[in-house]
């Protein structure tokens, strides 16, 4: 509402002034329009206080995100820090464990080399001793066998003199591929891949550092059952 | 087999591929908590899957299989879901007698619904090298 709309015309009186009634219908038009003024003053001043404290919560809630965000910042540098430095671990946990393991190849093959010679030498006594007399009768040296045989052997205590033994047949040279292909009750059914036909149980005989007991045998199939042959003390 | 059982079963296996030499370091394993110590290290490579299978086999008294020859029936797969057989790695072999012959990657695997559907049959467990499981099962799918 203006103020100006609401002027009144004043009469004069005959003798000096206004007329007390314009005067008063003037007055009462201004205090309405200062009543007005008020009312409106305060409405605004509360919509002012509302936006001003809603200014106040989003500025708090901007800074709390922010804060949120650096901590999160940081917390993700050091996870990936940790994370770097955990692959690291790994890594030189890794290497040693390769180190190890070739250390311990090495370790194996010198002590299968040691067996062979000294399979050999307990051989050697042997034929000057005359003990190899004792040797199975079912075994036909000489005789050749399929490229693809099924050997079971046994007994076999250990997951040791078990793949002790696999290693064996696979340092046989007309042998391409050892596979264990069933284990149960101490015997192993082993399938054997030869290069070509070959007297296998001759080469078993000879190459082996074990007493070798056949029970039955076929042309791809050979039934046994192995001993480590004895060490001299 | 019980866990606790499966679990020293478990530890001794590896505990003598170890000593073989066929395993370098297993507390590598520290890493990857929550999963089985065999799939740690076949993952890694740190172990021959055909070894371990061996290992785990002869230090739980079960029978080992190489599935390297064997052509799945699918008949089987009936009486052993693929789904649970692929979850499980499992291979169902042969059923004779009342007797359901699986091969399983694992020394526990969880086939109790098979055995609460079917009561009347006999599970008998066999371990067999992970690789050759999955290689089986992927066989099937095809």
């Amino acid at each position: 509402m203006s103020a100006a709309g609401s002027h009144h015309r004043l009469r004069r009186t005959t003798v000096g002034g206004y007329r007390v009634a314009d005067v008063e219908i003037a007055l009462a038009a201004l205090e309405l329009t200062v009543s007005q003024l008020r009312i409106e003053l305060e409405a605004t001043s509360k919509r002012l206080a509302v936006a001003e404290a809603r200014v106040a919560d989003e500025h708090d809630r901007s800074e709390r995100a922010r804060r949120i965000e650096i901590e999160a910042a940081e917390r993700v540098l050091r996870l990936e820090r940790d994370r770097a430095d955990e692959a690291r671990d790994t890594h030189r946990r890794l290497e040693e464990a390769e180190a190890e393991a070739a250390r311990h190849r090495e370790a194996a093959e010198e002590v299968r080399q040691l067996r062979e010679r000294l399979a050999h030498a307990i051989r050697e006594l042997a034929v000057e001793l005359d003990v190899d007399q004792h040797e199975p009768e079912t075994r036909r040296e000489g005789e050749l066998f399929d490229t693809a045989i099924e050997l079971d052997a046994g007994q076999f205590g250990d997951l040791g003199s078990l793949t002790a033994f696999e290693q064996a047949l696979a340092t046989l040279p007309g042998v391409s591929e050892v596979y264990i292909r069933g284990f149960e009750a101490g015997r192993a059914t082993i399938d054997l891949s030869l290069h070509a036909p070959t007297p296998l149980l001759e080469e078993m005989t000879e190459r082996l550092p074990y007493v070798l007991d056949v029970a039955s045998q076929g042309t791809g199939h050979i039934s046994m059952t192995v001993q480590p042959a004895p060490l001299p003390a | 087999m019980t866990d606790a059982s499966a679990g020293a079963a478990v530890d001794a296996a590896l505990d003598d591929l170890r000593q073989l030499g066929m395993l370098a370091l297993l507390d590598v394993l520290s890493g990857r908590p929550g999963e089985r110590p065999e799939d740690v290290l076949l993952d890694l490579q740190l172990v021959d899957d055909h070894a371990l299978a061996l290992a785990l086999a002869i230090r739980s008294g079960r029978s080992f299989v190489g599935l390297r020859r064997v052509t799945p029936d699918h008949r089987l797969f009936l009486y052993l879901p693929l789904h649970l057989a692929q979850r499980e790695r499992v291979v169902p072999l042969s059923l004779e007698d009342g007797r359901l012959r699986v091969a399983s990657a694992y020394l526990d695997p969880d086939l109790s619904s098979v055995v609460e559907r079917f009561p009347s049959i006999d599970v008998e467990l066999l371990v067999s090298p992970r690789n050759e499981v999955l290689e089986t099962l992927q066989r099937v799918g095809a």
